[in-house]
């Protein structure tokens, strides 16, 4: 009853129409960037790679000899001081024709570099946005106390806003990830650049479906947590600013436990990150080196759910007992 | 079965803040079944702070609730189906229509559409029904929250000074609402700072002051034998000793201006006699009605007067033992 009550009220919320709005138009601007982005390589980008790579050529009949020579100094030199090959491939100096021409992105390569970044920027926004105004409207107007003397079973209440702020946004999300999905691989095919479409590729998007009514979900528990949308925009930035970007980007060690960290992994089965370590060494030089590390999916999926549910939770019991004026 | 649509025992809440500011303080209320209860006190004094306790959406530190004999906070939801409530002003969503913030309570409580333009009709909302809730007077949103309030056609009335910032014809309006909706067989607690508009409608009233209850009864009880007094005015250098006659034949005077109020069930003509025989002869003399208002006034003034003696008695001893 009270679901169809709360979906009822978000079908005739204005803001929840201009938020599908906004999040179509964020789609497209995606779309936009990604046109941009998705270069084939044209005869003039041939021609000028061409003229670099012949230029380099000369220059290598002249010095090539000198210069596999000082590799070779300088390899066996730092074999002498620390007893290891660096492995420098001396041989392999000579100029190639293809390192002179851009790199011709495919699908998968975009998706993976930035598609999914501004996919889950775009969901993630709109999702919020569509929970945490939906929620924290009712506290600004007071309408939460008159419906609370209508039906005073809070979990009650609490749940059926949740749920139908949930509900609610899984056609949106639809939408846009039909938007950002057959968009991207339209873009692909359009310049005849790989659109090849994997499994992998296509399982990502279907988990993409969950970004959106997640993101709402963690909107309006936020808001009923913190009863107004300026306070919830300010721990929100402040959480992605200060734990996202300082945190975790001063120490990547804290990679495991950030959100968006979690997000990539959630939607490429699994992920990796780098850690950087540094020694120093006997002369006094620093010595840094960066291992690539990896997060399981079940790692990803399993950090979002027990952040989500801590959120329900917590949210639930501060709810009940709260005094509402 | 209980004797009583609410009744609250010990009652208290304090809210947190830079110091604990205690609200409600004790309060023992008692609402009868059926007829209007004023719910009165000065500003400040825990009347909304009461309500939101009745109604569950704030807990109280300690003390009982009752609503028609139902625990509350515990069992509230199985009789919030019989209580209708207002508290301090109406609130909705103020983008949305008066009649879709109706079907939205309706549907939430599996109220019947129709029931929504009954009581649409029967506060008299039908033409502006379909305009958004921002755009109406003060009235209007009065009214929808009384519309609101009937939906569940409910046995008990809880207003929160429904008439604050409405204009006579308005007042008037919503005082004949409570009345029709008492003779209907409702209770219908009404709070208010005003009392004169209370005295017009209630049968009982409940005086709270500073979280407590102060005095309670009918409005008679109430005002008891303050009901009637005498004013008598004197030329100016005659107050002192007229008064000086009346206490020595056992009166209560009180001055007020230039006259004197005597009370007490007394006939004018006993104080026209008593000072005329001193050869003190009034130029005006006659009975007055005591109202509520006075009663109140003098009620919640002692209560302040009771508060700070004790403060000073604390300090007192605070003294000695140093
Ligand atoms: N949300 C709150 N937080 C802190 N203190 C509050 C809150 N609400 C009320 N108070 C304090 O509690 C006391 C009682 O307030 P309450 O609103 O119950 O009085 P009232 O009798 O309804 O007054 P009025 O006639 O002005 O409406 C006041 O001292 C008030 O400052
Ligand atoms: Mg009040």
């Amino acid at each position: 009853m009270l679901l169809r009550t709360e979906l009822r009220r978000l079908r005739i919320r204005r803001l929840v129409w201009l938020f599908v709005v906004a999040g179509v138009l964020g789609s497209f601007f995606v779309l936009f960037t990604t046109w941009v982005s998705a270069q084939p390589i044209t005869d003039e980008m041939r021609e000028q790679a061409e003229v670099a790579y012949q230029d380099q050529l000369e220059r290598w009949e002249e010095h090539g000899e000198e210069e596999i020579e000082r590799c070779e100094e300088e390899q066996a030199r730092i074999a002498d001081e620390t007893g290891e090959d660096p492995g420098f491939d001396c041989a392999d100096m000579m100029p190639q024709r293809e390192h002179f021409l851009p790199h011709e992105q495919s699908l998968a390569e975009h998706v993976d570099w930035s598609g999914l970044t501004s996919a889950i920027m775009v969901l993630g926004v709109v999702g919020l946005a569509i929970g945490t105004t939906a929620v924290a409207a009712e506290f600004s107007s007071g309408a939460m106390a008159t419906l609370l003397t209508f039906q005073p079973r809070r979990l009650r209440v609490y749940a059926g806003k949740v749920g139908a702020v949930a509900l609610a946004t899984v056609p949106l999300s639809l939408l846009l990830c039909t938007i950002l999905g057959v968009g991207m691989w339209a873009i692909f095919e359009i310049r005849g650049l790989d659109a090849t479409v994997s499994d992998a590729l296509l399982w990502t998007a279907v988990r993409a479906l969950a970004l959106l009514p997640a993101a709402a979900i963690v909107g309006a528990v936020l808001a009923f947590l913190l009863r107004s949308t300026a306070v919830v925009l300010a721990v929100v930035a402040g959480f992605a600013i200060g734990w996202e970007a300082i945190g975790v980007g001063m120490a990547q060690t804290l990679a495991p436990f950030s959100i968006r960290t979690n997000l990539v992994g959630w939607l490429q089965y699994g992920t990796t990150y780098f850690v950087n370590t540094c020694e120093s060494q006997p002369d006094g030089s620093v010595f840094c080196d960066s291992t690539e590390q990896t997060l399981s999916f079940a790692w990803n999926a399993g950090f979002l759910a027990v952040v989500g549910v801590l959120l329900i939770a917590v949210a639930a019991l501060v709810f009940r007992r709260r005094d509402l004026s | 079965m209980s004797d009583y649509a609410i009744s609250t025992d010990g009652l208290r809440k304090s809210y947190r803040g830079v110091r604990r500011r205690v609200a409600v303080d004790g309060l023992d209320l008692r609402v009868p079944v059926g007829g209007v209860h004023g719910f009165l006190g000065p500003n400040g004094s825990g009347k909304t702070t009461t309500i939101r306790m009745l109604l569950g959406l704030i807990r109280p530190d300690d003390g009982e609730i009752r609503i028609f004999g139902h625990e509350v906070p515990a069992t509230l939801p199985d009789v919030i189906a019989r209580v209708g409530a207002i508290v301090e002003s109406p609130k909705f969503f103020p983008n949305f229509t008066g009649r879709q913030n109706l079907e939205l309570l309706a549907s939430a409580i599996g109220t019947k559409r129709p029931r929504v333009r009954q009581v649409l009709a029967e506060t008299g909302l039908s033409d502006r029904a379909g305009d958004r809730f921002a755009t109406y007077s003060l009235g209007m949103k009065q009214r929808l929250a009384i519309a609101a309030t009937l939906l569940k056609e409910p046995d008990l009335l809880i207003f929160d000074e429904p008439t604050n910032g409405l204009d006579p014809a308005g007042i008037h309006e919503i005082r004949t609402t409570m009345r029709r909706l008492a003779d209907e067989g409702r209770t219908v607690l009404v709070s208010s700072h005003i009392l004169a508009e209370v005295e017009q409608i209630a049968d009982t009233v409940s005086i709270i002051g500073r979280g407590r209850l102060i005095a309670s009864g009918s409005v008679a009880e109430i005002i008891g034998d303050r009901a009637e007094s005498v004013r008598v005015v004197l030329r100016p250098e005659e107050g002192e000793r007229a008064e000086g006659v009346l206490t020595a034949a056992g009166l209560t005077v009180r001055s007020d201006h230039e006259a004197l109020l005597v009370d007490g069930a007394t006939d004018p003509a006993d104080v026209n006699r008593l000072l005329a025989e001193q050869g003190l002869y009034a130029r005006e003399l006659g009975g007055v009605r005591v109202g509520l208002e006075s009663v109140f006034l003098e009620l919640t003034h002692d209560a302040e007067l009771g508060r700070t003696r004790r403060r000073d008695r604390r300090h007192g001893t605070g003294e000695e033992a140093a």
